[in-house]
């Protein structure tokens, strides 16, 4: 007995040291291959004629990136699309979650199983498919009489739908599994006091999964303000959105410095966000 | 977490008047409804690749044209292609098992250690999977071209392991945080050294969880596009053949016959991932989810 | 401006392709109809070496490339596609590597040499430089300060690709992409150099290559304003064919090549010349600075085989672009040399010439605007 207490005792003493040890590698790559190249396109956005890093410094180039209005056209373009995508998501992803926990039996599975799925499969060629389904003589217009609507593609609502498509499954999966935490006798507590199906939801079922709900905000909205694949695609003139906008900063007009000060603004904005999410996330929480 | 073992949740209360059961019907035709349309939603845009896969045209527009599979076979005789596939497979095949294996040692020591700083560490474990990868991308492509890195499959290898290996610490974290400590300290208490209790208690524990991150860290590799687009140099991976042969026009409806059949490949291997997390134990199928938020 | 590739980055190492030659007669590609270097190697096989080739991709299209491989078979090719000159230019910059270099005179030829991306190439090891047309050699960038770094190779026209069923009478200008009639349902190449060309021409303005600055806001506004006109701006050759076979375009700038593949795909499209000008876009090759010279041998190789007679009619059947080597004349059929209007490069009505406009970036950064508003 008292061998093994020592023996507890030993390896928890232990533990800084052995922290060090398992967490060299993880750590060690991620500031080479993950912190350096941070580190290295702040650099470019702060040198006056990237990618010599030894032209002075300055500022100009986030004050270009900054003040132009085009990027600010494109900043409120952006945050149109992907706040109401990521609204629609929510609008789909809590009924969805709620039935997978607590309606489908056994679907349950099978519906997660049908949600990864349809994430994993032909990325890419898949929004080309949006093409057929929402363009002139594609399906949605042959299911809708009457002349052919023409918004339904190349627009900001094509980039809506298909964004929301897309992010369906992420969006879906952490509020699912915050739903499973819940502990369905409290809605049947809820029945006995007598309140209907909004209030049990308003007060029960929403906040409970608030943390699942600022989970896939994390996982979902950042990723989705910054896609170029979909705006290109499915677009049209309309749309240009930020994803793009950096893009072409650096694979078309070559400018480095707007490219990296624009990217780096980005990177500060989804931190800024994920940690605003996960702390109201907490926030939220009721403790157990 | 609680599993129910019947359906519930909101309901209405008994007995069942009539009013009762037609508003019960037309909340199960409602409930219906809404899964069809978002099944058609999550589907429709494969289906519709899987009937112009057999359509005897290169456009990706009606009238359809008539029906062949010849274009399984071009895909099948297309040399690109094929050494795309290859290279997609022979980076993901590098890239899992590094991602597990590094993806276990964080979780590890985020999990098993207090010391300071650990949230820090545990913030830049978390940092690739939160931030966009457009962001890390271009990052990384100045950060090869800065220090004359030649871009090639390694750099995107390298990259690919530091966004996907934060997915497996996310996931085998989570099954460890679960983990009862009483089963290792009982097992230490029986005189077992700490390294039979690894091979002996805790692995085959985490088992299903380091299964299941393999093969989602596999699917993440194979699929990444953002990634690799700007950290490819001379070869093509499977997703970037993609994206560029669609606007070729001779090969867009090869992309759409390959895309089925890798497709079908992929339904096997995400089917077998969920299985073992369900054998892992009940609450297994939440360990995809972050476990930094559910302490 | 050669068939518009996509933005792909990546390319394959296409390793030991042995495939039937379209019309290969042997090793002529190697022999000399000139000079002669002293140090090339005759023996074609005898080339050995790896080129890192930077090409729109149908530079390397497998059936048009069959025949180098079998005609060297010991050098190994690989490829990487760019989307646009521009995008070359920016990715080399920032330390991308490449041997062998694909470029357009009317886009990024010029930028290119005084950049420092090419190096001079010594015309004595190319073996068909004096059979090329000379008005190809006069292309800006070709050659500079008695300098040649670029290899000519192709060129052709782009003018208006339109839906006969849909659009008529016939569009004779460019100023009918901006009829009423078609809002909604034009298309617009997504390229700098097109899309503002296409806006000054519509204008009125005659020499839009040498546009001021102030003409060039003007054109710039004038995009902007009538950005509705466009159903999208297209990138590739596969996407114009979808959109004008889906009927979400009845006309839009194009390129001879694909009103025939399109009417193969059903769709009754013509190509018609602009009234105000047809542009024309040239293309060739040069040779990275930065080449291991180990592999230099086997670069020359490969420009030579580029521009050689049988590679050159390949391009000329397959998409109906313009040679540069005239013996190609002596091989093609009268129907290709009709097609391809292969007698006369540049000797055609109205056409622009291909040639950079002297504010070039400022026009890449007038169409990014255009697009980001």
């Amino acid at each position: 007995m008292a061998a093994a207490t020592t023996s507890i005792a030993r390896a928890r003493r232990r533990s800084p040291r052995g922290a060090f040890g398992i967490l060299f590698a993880p750590v060690t790559l991620l500031i080479v291959f993950f912190l350096a190249p941070m580190a290295i396109m702040l650099a470019m956005s702060i040198v006056r004629f990237p990618p010599n890093l030894s032209s002075g410094y300055t500022t100009s180039h986030y004050a270009a990136v900054l003040s132009d209005p085009f990027n600010l056209k494109i900043a409120w373009t952006t945050l149109f699309i992907g706040t109401t995508a990521m609204a629609i998501m929510l609008a789909i992803a809590l009924p969805l979650a709620y039935f997978m926990v607590f309606r489908a039996g056994r679907w349950e599975l099978f519906i997660l199983l049908s949600l990864v799925l349809a994430d994993e499969l032909a990325p890419v060629v898949k929004i080309f498919a949006w093409q057929v389904i929402l363009g002139r003589q594609g399906i949605m217009n042959w299911l809708i009489p009457g002349p052919p609507i023409e918004w339904l593609l190349f627009s900001r609502f094509a980039v809506i739908v298909t964004l929301a498509a897309t992010y369906i499954t992420y969006t879906t999966i952490p509020i699912y599994a915050s739903m499973k935490a819940i502990d369905p006798s409290m809605f049947e507590s809820a029945v006995d006091l007598g309140a209907g199906w909004w209030t049990q939801a308003r007060k029960i079922l929403i906040p409970l999964s608030a943390p699942g709900i600022f989970v896939a905000m994390i996982l979902v909205y950042v990723p989705m303000l910054t896609d170029f694949v979909t705006a290109d695609i499915v677009g049209g003139t309309g749309s240009y959105m930020m994803g793009q906008r950096v893009r072409d900063l650096i694979l078309s007009l070559g400018d480095w410095g707007a490219g990296a000060a624009l990217n780096f603004v980005l990177l500060v904005l989804a931190l800024v966000f994920s940690l605003a999410a996960y702390r109201l996330g907490k926030l939220n929480r009721i403790d157990r | 977490m609680a599993q129910a073992a019947q359906p519930a949740g909101l309901g209405v209360a008994a007995p069942e008047t009539v009013r009762a059961r037609t508003r019960r019907a037309t909340n199960v035709a409602l409930w219906r409804g809404f899964l069809v349309v978002v099944f058609l939603a999550l589907f429709g845009p494969l289906l519709i690749l899987l009937l112009f896969a057999f359509n005897d045209s290169n456009v990706l527009a009606f009238p359809l044209e008539g029906f062949t599979a010849h274009w399984f076979v071009d895909a099948w005789r297309d040399t690109l292609l094929r050494q795309a596939l290859l290279n997609s497979f022979g980076v993901a095949f590098v890239v899992a098992p590094l991602c597990l294996v590094l993806g276990t040692l964080a979780a590890f020591g985020l999990t098993r250690f207090r010391f300071r700083g650990r949230a820090a560490i545990g913030g830049l474990v978390g940092a690739p999977l939160i931030l966009p990868w457009l962001v890390i991308g271009i990052a990384a492509l100045m950060a090869y071209g800065r220090l004359h890195i030649a871009l090639s499959l390694r750099t995107v290898i390298a990259s690919q392991t530091i966004c996907t290996f934060p997915l497996v610490t996310a996931i085998v974290s989570a099954q460890l945080f679960r983990f009862q400590r009483v089963q290792e300290e009982a097992a230490i208490d029986l005189g077992c050294s700490r390294l039979q209790v690894l091979r002996h208690v805790i692995l085959p524990h985490i088992a299903p969880a380091l299964a299941a991150s393999a093969i989602f860290a596999f699917t993440w590799s194979f699929n990444n596009f953002e990634i690799s687009f700007f950290t490819i140099g001379f070869q093509q991976t499977f997703p970037i053949w993609v994206y560029s042969s669609v606007r070729n026009p001779d090969h867009t409806a090869i992309v759409n016959a390959i895309s089925i059949v890798i497709s079908v490949v992929q339904v096997g291997l995400i089917y077998a991932a969920l299985r073992l997390l369900r054998r892992g134990g009940g609450d297994a199928t939440t360990a995809v989810i972050p476990a930094e938020v559910f302490p | 401006m050669t068939r518009r590739a996509p933005r792909a980055i990546a390319v394959l190492a296409v390793m030991g392709i042995v495939a039937a030659a379209c019309s290969n007669n042997g090793s002529s590609g190697t022999t000399p109809s000139g000079e002669s270097s002293s140090s090339a190697p005759t023996n074609p096989a005898e080339i050995t070496g790896t080129i890192r080739l930077l090409s729109y991709t149908d530079g390397f299209d497998p059936d048009y490339v069959a025949s180098f491989h079998k005609e060297y078979p010991n050098i190994k090719l690989e490829t990487a596609a760019m989307g646009s000159n521009e995008e070359a230019v920016a990715k080399l910059q920032a330390g991308f590597e490449a041997d062998v270099i694909n470029s357009c005179v009317d886009e990024a030829t010029l930028e290119m040499v005084q950049k420092g991306l090419y190096m001079p190439l010594d015309t004595s090891r190319l073996t068909h430089w004096n059979d090329l047309f000379p008005s190809m050699k006069e292309l800006t960038g070709v050659q500079v300060d008695g300098k040649v770094y670029m290899e000519p190779v192709d060129a052709g026209t782009a003018g208006i690709v339109y839906n006969a069923d849909e659009v008529s009478p016939a569009p004779t200008s460019w100023k009918d992409l901006f009829d009423p009639r078609w809002q909604g349902r034009t298309g617009l190449e997504d390229i700098a150099i097109t899309a503002l060309m296409v806006g000054a021409l519509a204008n009125g303005i005659s020499d839009p290559l040498h546009m001021t600055d102030d003409q060039l806001n003007t054109v710039k506004q004038f995009m902007i304003d009538h950005k509705s006109q466009f159903r999208t701006f297209w990138k590739g050759d596969a996407t114009l064919k979808s959109l004008f076979k889906s009927g979400e375009i009845v006309i839009s700038s194009g390129y001879p090549d694909n009103a025939n593949s399109l009417q193969a795909e059903g769709v009754n499209a013509k190509f018609v010349v602009a009234s105000e000008g047809q542009f024309l876009w040239a293309c060739g090759y040069g040779i990275s600075p930065n080449i291991d010279p180990a592999n230099l041998d086997a670069a020359y190789a490969l420009l030579n085989w580029y521009a050689s007679p049988e590679a050159e009619l390949y391009e000329a059947a397959t998409w109906n672009y313009q040679v540069a080597n005239q013996k190609t004349l002596d091989i093609a059929s009268a129907d290709v040399i009709k097609a391809a209007s292969l007698e006369a490069p540049f000797h055609l009505e109205n056409a622009i010439p291909a040639s950079p406009p002297e504010n070039r970036e400022a026009w890449v950064a007038a169409w990014n605007e255009v697009k980001a508003s």
